[in-house]
């Protein structure tokens, strides 16, 4: 599926696998493929000129499949997972500040959100807080 | 009534002389670290058992919940009946009061003396039994699975009948085994032991009804993980389970909203917690909002003082401050900020304030005295009220042995989608009276609030 690292092309596939409406925000130097789900959900894939996902984010009522969302960096997220070692009580949010990949999510009654994308495929002149 | 219950409680804190109530002061340890480990006093007033309250503990925890540490978990005491019976029952300790999740769950082995009966979702149009429900209810990271279940939820003198709850899988030889699609959900951490929870079990009464909601109803999970699966009844494999939809009755229900009366949300009153902390802390969580009308009820009159800051609900237009207020800190406008008992302390960015070495806890050298504006959440301009907190030195607090820890704060590390967030975790509760009512009932038909 479209993922992190991916081609663009692939998030054609999402919109049909997810019976989603999809729309294109061109920004330049690269797109904003924002898919909206039935329930207003929303799962936005950024992708450069050249047709690689270098972002995915997301804003729903529900716990995305990550991994499908990750793609090939979804490894280096398990494993910081796991790096994060064992803890009492309930967990709210997350951060993992790889070398290449970052990935920032938070859960609340059910809303879910966050970001994830690698340094090595942002745009030059892009400032990752300008990923929504 | 009011004021003579509050004379009693003044009289005994008096009595104890550890303090609680806003204007008290309370044993306040200081130093630490050179003569070992110190603990904080016990902070306990009188509770008076009620027709609509609980009492409610911050302590270490389960007994079997053995080696972490724990900080700022509030425990209630439930009950958990097969429905109809008042004999087949089982008093669960330790289950964490959260209101940032919905539905009771608990530790399967803390109810197998009991025969609940299953959600049943359908019939197998073959053998004629039943196709049950399970559930896989993910966290940030982490989550729960385990099978569906009917049962009566003592809370209380307060019982919710006949609602669904969760039990959570702890015995590893149990069938179905978790399928694959929820140990991803689970980011490969299933918590199915005291000791990964920190309780044997949770409470979750938070601002809305539901613990999923559309797509369960749908059935439609090709976004996300499957949280509801059908099962054969007593399946031995998950290849025999499939994605479940499932209406909104039959889903894990908020069981304060499934109270007879006392249903539209909850008051919380922790005492004052001073300096390094306390080694327990009770507390009262009293069911309903203004719907005691005598003394055998505890108050939970909406006080004339109370501000009340409003939760967002426009999720289509407004996404950050959906089921969130708005915080302004440090000249920032933060929608996406909540109150939440389930969150063990007060977590924001201050790049000004220092953390703990190789921790995002905050370290300051000196106690901070900061402060905020609350204020709704679809509009910031409305009912702002300003709330003072405190900010300690994290591993001053931890080289007590205390478990309760107003002054806990660190780094919310994760400013994602929705932009910067303010958790105002349990810290917030010490020392007030705050009310969180619940969605669509009676009060909050437009949406839900907070006061305090």
């Amino acid at each position: 599926m479209a993922a992190l690292g991916e081609a663009q092309s692939s998030t054609h596939v999402d919109s049909m696998r997810m019976a989603a409406r999809r729309h294109i925000d061109q920004k330049g130097v690269y797109a904003v493929h924002r898919l909206t789900m039935q329930d207003g959900s929303q799962v936005l894939e950024y992708a450069s000129s050249g047709g690689v996902v270098f972002a995915v984010s997301w804003k729903t009522q529900y716990k995305p499949n990550v991994a499908a969302l990750l793609g090939s960096s979804y490894p280096s997220y398990a494993v910081a997972v796991r790096a994060q070692g064992q803890r009492g009580g309930i967990q709210r949010h997350f951060l993992h500040e790889g070398s290449d990949l970052v990935v920032k999510s938070h859960a609340h009654l059910n809303v879910f959100s966050g970001v994830a994308y690698r340094r090595s495929l942002l745009p030059a002149g892009l400032r990752p807080d300008q990923i929504e | 009534m009011f004021k003579g219950l509050l004379s009693i409680l003044v009289a005994a804190v008096l009595l104890l002389g550890c303090g609680g109530g806003e204007n008290s002061s309370v044993t306040t340890i200081t130093g630490g670290g050179q003569q070992g480990p110190q603990a904080g006093p016990v902070i306990r007033a009188a509770f008076v058992a009620l027709d609509n309250n609980l009492e409610v503990v911050v302590d270490a925890g389960p007994t079997d919940g053995f080696s972490l540490a724990q900080a700022n978990i509030l425990y209630a005491t439930v009950t958990v009946c097969e429905p109809g019976s008042s004999f087949n029952c089982q008093t669960i300790d330790h289950i964490q009061v959260d209101t940032g999740s919905v539905g009771l769950r608990v530790l399967a082995s803390k109810v197998k003396a009991l025969n609940l009966p299953s959600v049943e979702l359908a019939t197998d149009a073959v053998n004629g039994r039943p196709i049950v429900a399970h559930e896989c209810y993910p966290f940030v990271i982490g989550g729960l699975w385990g099978p569906n279940k009917v049962a009566d939820v003592g809370l209380g003198k307060q019982w919710a009948t006949r609602i669904p709850i969760q039990l959570i899988q702890d015995d590893a030889a149990a069938l179905p085994a978790v399928p694959q699609d929820c140990t991803d959900a689970a980011d490969e951490k299933i918590l199915s032991s005291a000791s990964t929870l920190g309780s044997n079990g949770i409470l979750g009464i938070g601002s809305v009804t539901l613990d999923c909601g559309h797509i369960c109803v749908l059935g439609d999970y090709s976004n996300s993980y499957v949280q509801y699966w059908a099962c054969p009844q007593d399946a031995i494999s998950t290849v025999n389970c499939q994605a479940a939809a499932i209406p909104a009755n039959f889903q894990v229900f908020n069981p304060v909203a499934a109270l007879p009366q006392h249903n539209n949300g909850v008051v919380l009153t922790l005492p004052a917690v001073d300096g390094l902390g306390a080694s327990k802390v009770y507390g009262e969580l009293i069911f309903g909002i203004n719907t005691s009308s005598s003394s055998a009820s505890s108050n939970n009159q909406l006080a004339a003082t109370a501000r009340r800051v409003n939760l967002g609900v426009d999720w289509q237009n407004n996404f950050a401050s959906y089921l969130n207020v708005t915080t302004q800190f440090n000249g920032a406008t933060i929608a996406n900020s909540y109150l939440d008992t389930g969150t063990n302390a007060l977590f924001f960015t201050d790049t000004g304030i220092t953390n703990c070495l190789g921790s995002t806890w905050f370290c300051p050298k000196d106690l901070l005295h900061l402060s905020a504006v609350l204020s709704d959440g679809d509009n910031p301009a409305q009912n702002k009220t300003t709330v003072a907190f405190d900010v300690g030195n994290a591993d001053s607090l931890f080289s007590t042995t205390n478990t309760a820890f107003p002054l806990l704060a660190g780094t919310y590390t994760a400013a994602a989608a929705s932009g910067p967030s303010f958790s105002w975790g349990l810290p917030f509760f010490y020392g007030r009276r705050t009310y969180l009512s619940i969605w669509q009932q009676a009060g909050a038909e437009n949406g839900p609030w907070y006061a305090f």
